[in-house]
């Protein structure tokens, strides 16, 4: 196990025992791991309420990296991400039609009608640039389409906005400042089954990643179909782009910058490793940012974009000079 | 070990070379030359299955895993060491190459600190590192020096007879070197 893995554990642990027994209540780690809690309603919050939101933050936020690693492979650019396709823009423009339309499905809860037109969305997002990429078969022209239908996504709310009420634009605006929050255990399991076909995925591919350093024709010596193998990478991607959208909200910078940390500070580019510490590392990011916006630290609750977007860009500026400095 | 080329046309959007009958083995170097633009690169790739052959067949039991292909060009790569690059998709490979080529020197320098020559030496050591049945050089010696291009030819003249040997060059005074009796040109959509 390298050292930056180990690293990656211990911090993880540390943080998901401050995540559990800190908040607006504190609670005393050594009660939470000895699972001897004075009241019920103490355990209640830690499992019903801590645990599945940290175990959904760290989830959104290894999802995210791993596939912010997967597109920067893909595109050969460091500054690609999970938002890359516009997937989230599905997302966002699924939970407007909810919110701002009044698109509610009968009997079900809005929480969770706005999920599932958030899932809907970025789903129909996802099968619109397959369907362009098997038309087109270039990245280029993908990378295109993806920012247009952000754009014509934009162009939506900008309209539903003009003619809402005030109640539904605050409702659409909190939803888009990205939440941790109303988490439960189906969206837990139902987010780890996804991130394990994910994970899986990755890793079997990691030598296609490999090989796509050296360029299409070597990855076409070596036997790969770049075109069917790249439909099954955006197939995925998207899925996992679109689980961590609906249930936490479109969450920004952490599948851009993480990446590019681990690469810049362990100097690999062998796409095991790299997959591996985005996944250790993406959660603990997400984890760290929900523990700073949980109100532990100061009085306020904080929204997680901001936060995330604190801690990501200075990542971004580093990479970015350092690229500079190396003459790239 | 053979190529049979049967009636192939080549090319992209137009074809460039027609009629191509001819069968390359193993045991000799086969050199194509001619004007640039004629199709030399186009005719080569597609042998190599890079690119789709417009008609005829191509016929050899040559796996893709087989095929080394040295690109004339060098492509854009993000930063990997020349040990990473040799090694990613290639297993229980011939390491004799890496000493042979004398960059053994260089495998934790990044790619981006080598010179084009020098990452030529690499990216054919990539290739020979496959164990290839047919070998592909398009202009292997473009910022080769005297000594390189010595050496160059000296080891096709080695594997030759473990695989089939194509290179694509406008070097005359290399290629004559090579004395070989199958100097192929391209001239007016044909070999000859």
């Amino acid at each position: 196990m390298t050292k930056i893995t180990i690293y990656g554990l211990v911090l993880l642990i540390l943080l998901l025992i401050l995540n559990v027994s800190l908040g607006a209540i504190t609670i005393e780690w050594v009660e939470v791991l000895k699972g001897n809690m004075d009241y019920d309603w103490q355990k209640w919050l830690v499992i019903h309420d801590r645990l599945p939101r940290s175990f959904l933050a760290f989830l959104c936020g290894a999802n995210l990296a791993l596939c912010g690693a997967m597109m920067q492979s893909i595109f050969n650019n460091p500054l690609a991400g999970p938002t890359t396709l516009g997937i989230n823009s599905g997302a966002s423009l699924g939970v407007a039609v909810s919110i701002f339309l009044g698109s509610y499905i009968p009997f079900m809860h809005p929480q969770i009608s706005i999920l599932f037109f958030s899932f809907v969305g970025a789903l129909l997002f996802l099968f619109i640039l397959l369907y362009f990429h098997k038309v087109f078969k270039s990245v280029t022209t993908l990378l295109i389409i993806g920012l247009l239908l952000g754009y014509v996504s934009f162009s939506f709310i900008e309209i539903f906005i003009k003619f809402a009420q005030s109640k539904n634009i605050q409702n659409f605006a909190f939803w888009g400042m990205g939440s941790f929050n109303n988490t439960n255990w189906l969206m837990v399991s139902v987010l780890v089954t996804v991130s394990m076909v994910g994970y899986v995925f990755a890793f079997k591919k990691a030598n296609l990643f490999n090989l796509l350093l050296l360029g299409k024709d070597e990855l076409q010596l070596m036997g790969y179909n770049i075109q069917k193998n790249r439909l099954y990478i955006f197939l995925i991607v998207g899925v996992l782009v679109a689980t961590v959208t609906a249930f936490a909200g479109p969450l920004a910078f952490v599948g851009v910058a993480v990446p590019n940390a681990i690469k810049m500070i362990s100097k690999q580019s062998n796409h095991q490793f790299i997959f591996k510490q985005s996944i250790i590392w993406g959660g603990i990011l997400c984890l760290f940012a929900d523990f700073l916006t949980r109100g532990v630290l100061w009085d306020i609750i904080l929204p997680i974009n901001a936060i995330l977007s604190l801690l990501s860009l200075p990542i971004i500026f580093i990479f970015l000079f350092q690229n500079k400095y190396h003459g790239n | 070990m053979e190529i049979k080329c049967k009636n192939i046309r080549i090319g992209y959007q137009k074809i460039l070379i027609q009629d191509i009958n001819f069968q390359f083995t193993s045991g000799n170097i086969y050199v194509i030359t001619g004007k640039n633009g004629e199709g030399k690169t186009c005719f080569v790739r597609t042998l190599a299955g890079l690119t789709p052959v417009l008609g005829g067949e191509i016929l050899h039991d040559i796996p893709l895993q087989k095929i080394g292909f040295l690109n004339h060009f060098k492509p854009s790569m993000p930063n990997i060491t020349v040990e990473e690059y040799l090694s990613y998709g290639i297993h229980s490979a011939n390491q004799n190459w890496i000493q042979k080529l004398n960059i053994d020197k260089w495998l934790q320098k990044s790619i981006h600190h080598l010179s084009d020559g020098e990452f030529k030496k690499v990216a054919l050591c990539r290739q020979l590192l496959k164990n290839p049945q047919l070998l592909i050089l398009d202009e292997p010696t473009n910022f080769l020096d005297r000594e390189n291009k010595r050496e160059l030819g000296l080891l096709l003249q080695e594997i030759k007879n473990d695989c089939v040997v194509i290179v694509v060059s406008h070097d005359e005074h290399f290629y004559n070197s090579l004395s070989t009796e199958y100097v192929l040109e391209v001239k007016d959509c044909n070999l000859v």
